[in-house]
């Protein structure tokens, strides 16, 4: 499996959904976004330290300003986006091993 | 309407399973626990909706008490339900022990279902479910971990709690860490939710096959390759990919050839594992042969494989038995080709992955192969023989295990010659002419004719 490729892949044309109607890929895409996030944020959680546990567990609650959680993140959390794009990389990995394994 | 009819037997228990359950998620609700009268909530969606009606009526009890004998309280109120479901009537301590411990997954699900309600419920820009504005999820989630601990002072009371598998030294086994793991309930929502906030821009690029740009190639190339060996199930496999796409790199820069033994170790078993696939494509063509010719054998349509007899399966196997060697072979070169490993391959390697990995069958008759299995199988036992036996020699040991050696050596030689004659010098042509060539080998000459070749 050529890893590169994935990376620079479409997950439209993995999931061969290119004809289907643009709902369709829609909901393909959204349905990737919210998986894709549920893991970035397995990841930030597990990568806080006591301490920041204890000012995540301050920052986000129930009503706190986005802003304040937004600083938050871009402070605690400076390999964000590389997170994301792993995390997307991941995701597009697993479809890849998925697809061809039901295409074989 | 016509005549009521009683409810039936399985509707019964649907009713007294949402009762329960009605019971168990009316406390996450209510701060006054049991004493609360409220109507019964629907337990398909988790929490009770009911509670809106209520909302006006809530009055947290803080200044009562600290949170924490709240959630104790109400964690003990909870258990107590569980332990009174009437599903554990008729069970033993340990039974409902491992009941008890599904009913409280069952409400970790539940609450971290709710959480993503929640989240929808606010991306939705609509008003959050309301029975939420009655409920703070952190508190649903010291409820839900006091009735644990309740759990376990029970367990521990009734010993039936395993605080190590087995005795043994290891602390992540038995019922306490699965305590900690099931008390584990992550409030992700928050975080998901501005996350998502933050960084859709870069998933969605990432989706589209624009985001890889946005990491310099060879970081992206190796966080790939990190999570390849993270995710395959099959360790030795990727690190023979890993070890390929290494060994590319590394030609390109000065850095030096990986370990040669290393590599060449993963290489094998890559390919040991692509001709393991290939066998088993081959297994499948040869069921397909195996059916087209008792077709062509004039069999009834539908005829079951197990009616055949002994004698006709042997000889499908037999006449399946080099055109499927023909195929796997054939198959395994074009792989090899266009992996571009046909350069790698040296003659060593080719002729262990053949020996190893090729079914002995797809190389020798049934009956050459049975009868060599016998003959390893004396050899074994006169090698034993020999050995305890002072009088071996006495007894002529040493010249049966030599006449078994040879009857060994004659049927592998037989194997060897085929090879030969099918594959490495095909695959040196080829080798010099370039892959091309060495993709239009074909087998094309039958086993009698390969015998004849031999005498000759």
């Amino acid at each position: 499996m050529n890893l590169e490729k994935i990376a620079q892949s479409n997950l439209i044309d993995t999931l061969q959904l290119k004809d289907t109607p643009s709902n369709v890929r829609q909901k393909a895409v959204d349905e990737a976004v919210e998986i894709i996030f549920e893991s970035v944020a397995d990841r930030i959680k597990a990568g806080f330290s006591d301490e920041e546990m204890i000012q995540y567990e301050h920052t986000f609650h129930e009503g706190s300003p986005e802003q304040e959680r937004v600083e938050f993140l871009q402070t605690h959390v400076p390999n964000f986006e590389e997170i994301v794009a792993e995390e997307t990389f991941r995701y597009k990995y697993l479809t890849e091993i998925m697809v061809t394994a039901l295409t074989e | 309407m016509g005549e009521s009819n009683p409810p039936a037997p399985e509707n019964n228990k649907k009713q007294t399973e949402k009762e329960f359950w009605s019971s168990i998620f009316r406390h996450f609700t209510s701060w006054s626990g049991a004493e609360r009268e409220m109507d019964t909530p629907d337990t398909q969606s988790g929490f009770s909706e009911s509670a809106r009606e209520t909302e006006a009526e809530t009055s947290p009890t803080t200044d009562e008490a600290s949170q924490k004998e709240v959630e104790s309280w109400i964690g003990t109120l909870i258990f107590q339900e569980l332990l009174n479901n009437p599903e554990l009537a008729d069970m033993n301590d340990m039974e409902k022990k491992n009941h008890i411990k599904q009913d409280l997954r069952e409400i970790k699900h539940k609450i971290q279902e709710s959480d993503y309600d929640r989240v929808k419920a606010i991306t939705d820009k609509g008003e959050p479910a309301p029975w939420r504005r009655n409920t703070n999820w952190n508190e649903a989630r010291g409820r839900y971990k006091a009735a644990w601990r309740e759990f376990e002072k029970w367990a521990m009371e009734k010993g039936v709690w395993n605080k190590k598998d087995d005795g043994k030294e290891d602390e992540k086994k038995g019922d306490e860490a699965e305590f900690n793991r099931e008390t584990e309930v992550k409030p992700n929502w928050v975080i998901h939710e501005t996350a998502r906030n933050m960084g859709l821009n870069v998933a969605i690029a990432g989706i589209y096959g624009m985001g890889y740009a946005m990491l310099a190639p060879w970081k992206a190339f190796e966080l790939g390759l990190r999570y390849a060996s993270q995710l395959t199930d099959n360790e030795q496999y990727t690190r023979g990919m890993m070890e390929k796409l290494f060994k590319k790199k590394r030609e390109k820069s000065t850095k030096g050839e990986p370990k040669k033994e290393e590599w060449n170790k993963a290489k094998e078993y890559e390919v040991k594992q692509k001709v393991k696939k290939i066998e088993m494509q081959y297994i499948r063509d040869l069921k397909d042969q195996i059916v087209e010719q008792k077709a062509q054998g004039g069999k009834e349509p539908g005829e079951e494989y197990a009616t055949i007899t002994e004698e006709r399966k042997q000889e499908l196997r037999d006449g399946a038995g080099k055109r499927g060697y023909e195929n796997v072979w054939r198959t395994l070169r074009v792989h090899w080709i266009q992996e571009e490993t046909w350069d790698i391959i040296d003659e060593k390697e080719f002729r262990d992955i053949i020996h190893n990995d090729f079914k002995l069958r797809d190389l020798l008759t049934q009956e050459e192969y049975s009868s060599l299995r016998k003959l390893k199988k004396e050899e074994t036992r006169l090698k034993k023989e020999i050995k305890e036996d002072p009088n071996h020699e006495k007894k002529g040991l040493d010249g049966d295990l030599r006449h078994t050696q040879e009857g060994i050596a004659d049927i592998e030689n037989r194997k060897k010659v085929r090879i030969d004659k099918m594959g490495w010098p095909e695959y040196k042509r080829g080798k010099k002419k370039g892959g091309a060539a060495a993709e239009s080998f074909v087998v094309t000459e039958t086993e009698d004719e390969m015998d004849e070749n031999e005498e000759d």
